[in-house]
């Protein structure tokens, strides 16, 4: 994965559980503080251990941290300068879940060695939104949970989420459906 | 199917921003993006009315658009902040021109400005992407900026760490290296000035309400002075070497004084605050070039003594490292002083100690001195009523008085040698004996004891224990004797070996080692440790049966140590003991060996021949020690006066013809001391007579100071048969050293004792013959010397003063042969000294020798 999203990862133990917590992560990963740069890529498997030591040390699951981090990384690309990257892709969740797909196929022609999931999005009979997620990486179901969240809070919208198919129970895929409140 | 063989719904879905135009230049049809982005935009509407042509340059018209058809094409709306970029399609056969491009944006936030979304593109339309990869950039550019200035801060963060550890390391250095707080400030100060980059640095001490100034930096610079007002300070510097001074209250100093803490202050200004000036050194200090100042307090406990102030030239950067920095300086100060203090209170209480052990060996010698007067006096008379052979009852009480006198008499000797040693007051001789002699006379008489006993006494002499040894003979032979009479004395059955064997130590030397097994009591194990400890047995019940003080063994180790040996003990409970001596020894020569020898054998000889009777003076005003030392010494058939003082002594070697003089240094009135040195001032022979001290004194300073009065030699009281009968013997007939040659003695008596007995054992050659000779030819000699320091022939005056130092030695003409010595190192290096000690001690030599003969006034014949 790109630094961007351990990078993120760091920005929400940092803010939610103190600089000391984010040192004790590092060390017990052994990892130097300051060791990500947005643009470079990292093994996926040091982001699945910076989650792990980061459950065990906050005594949280791993998809209660995954979702929390999904929900932080829409205000952290936000405060970090993408804020407006977002805003192409539309101004309420369901242009952005809409989007999004396409905003990680733009985003291909900058980071060439990022895996991109895929979001389909569509508008079911009932106005409610079905999204399919697939991936090639394991697990990260919870992160996108918490992305549809934080991209509630980020336009006010409160959103519920129903993930009606979970990948690894007879699907390839995950599957969401939406019921996002009236803006 | 439209222009360019596309239905309209397919070429605006990939050209979402196309614009169809005819030749009169009106607009035939758009894309649903473009009419997004500029909503005026209508069919039939005319394109110049709506945009300019930005590129090519030229006026917007039909032709110019058809022909320029494989440039870039930039329009920009006439009504709105946007431009187009793209090309222009033609085809000639129907008039009609088609632009097809994307807006010209360079960033994410201009695309949502002006209404579109990224649904707004065609996939194809690079335009998103590159919004991305320009976004990425500078996400990337901003990243590696707040690097740099990350770096730039820890780069920051590591000087100044470097700094305050480099700081901190001097001062540890600093306060290590010295143990005087001054001092250590004057060392400190400047290293820590020039450490903090100060310009000047000074340490103040409070004193009488102001603070005085006692280290500055630079010293002979300008000083700088850092006058504090109430609401800030003011830099300065000022032109005095005179000792500065602070009121109270003024002063960034006196507030760290007041607060207890460090400070750090900027300068408020630099020349225009009000200068107090209570001398002329504070208006000096208004040409300011400090910009700020800080310093901390010394601690000395829980009270601040003074200040350390820093007079910096710029301001300060990071205030709170520098105070912390303070701070830690602080602590090594507060400790370092704290040591101080402690080190002072450990000094006082070591001196406590050791003047308390002083004390306590005083005591003891002064005591011991005190018994040992009149025990001697009660050993000496015991020793005349022994000889005066008393009906048989009588003579066995005497025996016992002696004895016990003797055996009481050798505990304070052990309690003198334990107070001696602890005061470090034990000198260890260097002279050559026979060890295998010495071994001998030791056990010979305790071999009588033993035997009385039932116990054999069995002395084992290695083949190759040297005889020949250089060492101290009393106390080698006090060790070996001690451990020989334990042996004896906790030995009921069985037998007592001892067993002297050595080991060669290199070519000169021999590593002795004297074994003492017998077959006694034994020790137990836990018991060997505290056996040589002072005034330890091994237990009470040993105390009470076999009696002592402990001391023996405590003395043997302790002198064996000053003579660099050890002493060793292995024992079994019920089977015995063997305690065992090692010392290394130097190998003495035959012929030094054999002068001992003859010494000894001279100083143990039989009773006194009438013809060498001496008239003695006795001083002495204890009346018992008078009676004892008179009576022994008329046993020996010498005639005796007594005198109680130093004047009448002096009085009497006036009026009388004395062969030797006894005199008691520590006399009522004038002392034994002050009274030779007036018998040295008299004229003639009388200034000259032998004088020895009798002194119960253990103090080498007091013996060397009776030498340095003139006399001729010491004896240790208590007196005994023996030590008169060798005084009497060695001294009566010996020319008297006088003050003036007290660097050296004129003639070696020893050597002339020798030569004297030589003669009389061995009917050979006397020592009026080699005195004879002696006078033939050394004038001889002297006469070459004389001719070699005049022809300037440094080695033929070698040669000769070689010649007569040897003769000088042989006939003990010791100042002429250290006379001729100094003559001959000179002339071995090449120089030619005056020979006129040489002639001058030859003179008085022969003065000396002469009347050392038979007939001289010193030998009453």
């Amino acid at each position: 994965m790109y630094g961007l999203v351990n990078k993120g990862l760091e920005d929400l133990i940092r803010t939610s559980y103190g600089d000391v917590t984010w040192r004790r992560i590092c060390g017990a990963v052994g990892l130097e503080e300051d060791t990500f740069a947005t643009m470079r890529g990292y093994p996926d498997s040091v982001t699945y251990q910076l989650v792990g030591a980061a459950s065990q040390e906050l005594g949280i699951g791993a998809s209660e941290l995954l979702e929390k981090f999904g929900a932080h990384w829409v205000l952290y690309t936000g405060r970090e300068g993408y804020g407006a990257l977002f805003q192409m892709a539309g101004n309420t969740v369901e242009d952005v879940l809409t989007n999004l797909d396409a905003m990680h196929g733009r985003m291909a022609h900058t980071f060439t060695e990022f895996r991109m999931p895929e979001f389909t999005c569509t508008r079911l009979p009932g106005g409610e939104l079905h999204l399919i997620y697939r991936s090639t990486r394991d697990g990260l179901a919870p992160f996108v949970t918490g992305l549809i969240r934080g991209l509630g809070l980020h336009f006010g919208t409160p959103v519920e989420i129903r993930h009606t198919v979970a990948r690894g129970t007879g699907a390839e895929h995950d599957e969401f459906v939406l019921r996002v409140a009236a803006s | 199917m439209i222009d360019h063989g596309l239905h309209a719904d397919e070429l605006d879905r990939v050209f979402p921003f196309h614009l169809a135009i005819d030749r009169e230049l009106r607009v035939l049809h758009f894309g649903h993006s473009l009419g997004k982005l500029l909503p005026e935009l209508a069919v039939g509407a005319d394109v110049t009315a709506l945009f300019a042509l930005e590129r090519p340059h030229a006026a917007l018209a039909y032709e110019v658009l058809r022909d320029r058809c494989a440039t870039h094409c930039i329009l920009v709306s006439r009504t709105r902040a946007v431009s187009l970029k793209g090309q222009i399609l033609s085809r000639a056969e129907t008039d009609r021109l088609l632009f097809l491009g994307s807006p010209r944006l360079t960033n994410a936030t201009e695309l949502t400005a002006v209404g579109l979304t990224i649904n707004d593109f065609a996939v194809h339309d690079p335009i998103i992407d590159f919004l991305f990869l320009s976004h990425a950039q500078q996400s990337a550019l901003a990243e590696v900026q707040a690097m740099a200035e990350r770096l730039t801060e820890q780069r920051a963060e590591v000087r100044e760490a470097h700094n305050r550890l480099t700081t901190l390391y001097v001062a540890s250095r600093v306060l290590a290296e010295y143990t005087n707080l001054e001092v250590a400030l004057q060392v400190l100060i400047p290293a820590l000035a020039k450490t903090l980059g100060c310009a000047s640095a000074s340490a103040w001490f409070s004193s009488g309400g102001e603070l005085r100034c006692q280290v500055a930096y630079p010293e002979t610079q300008p000083r700088a002075l850092r006058l504090g007002g109430s609401c800030g300070l003011i830099a300065g510097v000022f032109m005095t070497n005179e000792p500065m001074w602070l009121p109270a209250g003024f002063g960034v100093e006196d507030g760290i004084l007041s607060s207890e803490a460090s400070a750090a202050v900027t300068s408020r200004s630099d020349a225009s605050d009000p200068i107090d000036p209570p001398t002329l050194r504070y208006a000096e200090g208004a040409r300011s070039l400090d910009r700020a100042v800080c310093g901390l307090p010394i601690r000395s406990g829980n009270v601040v003594v003074g200040v350390i102030a820093f007079a910096m030239p710029t301001t300060i950067q990071r205030p709170e490292d520098l105070l912390y920095l303070l701070g830690e300086i602080t602590s090594k100060l507060e400790h370092y002083t704290g040591q101080l203090v402690a080190a002072q209170q450990l000094a006082a209480a070591r001196d406590a100690a050791l003047a308390s052990v002083r004390a306590k060996s005083a005591f003891l010698a002064n005591v011991s001195h005190e018994i040992r007067t009149p025990l001697g006096a009660v050993i000496g008379l015991a020793s005349v009523l022994r000889g005066m052979r008393l009906h048989a009852p009588a003579d066995e009480v005497i025996d016992d008085i002696h004895d016990a006198g003797t055996t009481l008499l050798r505990l304070v000797d052990d309690l003198l040698d334990e107070s001696r040693i602890e005061a470090g007051k034990v000198s260890i001789e260097t002279r050559p004996f026979d060890l295998i002699e010495l071994l001998r006379s030791t056990v010979a008489p305790l071999q009588i004891k033993a035997a009385a006993r039932g116990l054999p006494l069995i002395l084992e002499i290695d083949p190759a224990l040297p005889g020949n040894v250089i060492g101290d003979r009393v106390r080698i032979g006090q060790v070996v004797a001690n451990l020989i009479g334990n042996a004896v004395k906790f030995t009921e059955l069985g037998s007592v070996r001892v067993r002297a064997h050595g080991v060669d130590d290199g070519p000169a030397a021999t590593v002795v080692t004297i074994a003492v097994a017998d077959t006694g009591l034994g020790i137990a194990a836990d018991q060997l440790d505290r056996i040589f400890e002072p005034f330890s047995q091994v237990d009470e019940s040993t105390t009470r049966k076999f009696g002592g003080a402990g001391l023996g063994l405590s003395i043997a180790r302790r002198l064996l140590a000053l003579m660099g040996g050890t002493l060793a003990v292995a024992s079994t409970p019920g089977r015995g003991s063997t305690f065992t001596v090692t010392l290394r020894m130097e190998r003495a020569q035959a012929s030094e060996i054999h002068a001992d020898r003859v010494r000894r054998r001279s100083d143990s000889g039989s009773p006194l021949p009438t013809s060498q009777r001496r008239h003695i003076l006795l001083v002495e005003d204890n009346p018992l020690g008078q009676r004892a030392t008179k009576m022994m010494l008329e046993q020996l058939g010498h005639r005796v006066d007594v005198v109680e003082d130093g004047i009448t002594a002096i009085v009497a070697v006036e009026r009388n013809r004395y062969d030797l003089v006894l005199m008691d240094c520590h006399l009522p009135g004038l002392d034994g001391f002050e009274a030779t040195r007036r018998i040295r001032a008299l004229p003639g022979t009388t200034g000259r007579i032998p004088i020895v001290a009798c002194t119960a004194s253990v103090l080498a300073v007091e013996r060397q100071r009776c030498i340095d009065v003139g006399m001729n030699d010491v004896l240790n009281k208590p007196l005994s048969f023996d030590s008169l009968r060798q005084v009497t013997e060695s001294l009566a007939s010996r020319p008297v050293s006088s003050p003036a040659s007290r660097d050296g003695a004129l003639l070696d008596v020893k050597r002339i004792a020798m030569l004297r007995s030589l003669a009389d054992a061995q009917g050979r050659q006397s020592l009026g013959q080699m005195v004879a000779m002696y006078c033939v030819h050394a004038p001889v000699h002297l006469s070459s010397m004389e001719a070699a320091t005049i022809s300037g022939d440094a080695d033929a005056l070698r040669r000769a003063a070689h010649a007569l130092h040897g003769m000088s030695l042989n006939v003990g003409a010791a100042a002429v042969a250290r006379a001729c010595a100094a003559v001959e190192h000179a002339a071995v290096a090449g120089r030619i000294t005056p020979i006129d000690d040489v002639r001058a001690s030859y003179q008085e030599t022969l003065t000396a020798l002469t009347a050392d003969q038979p007939g001289s006034v010193h030998r009453a014949n």
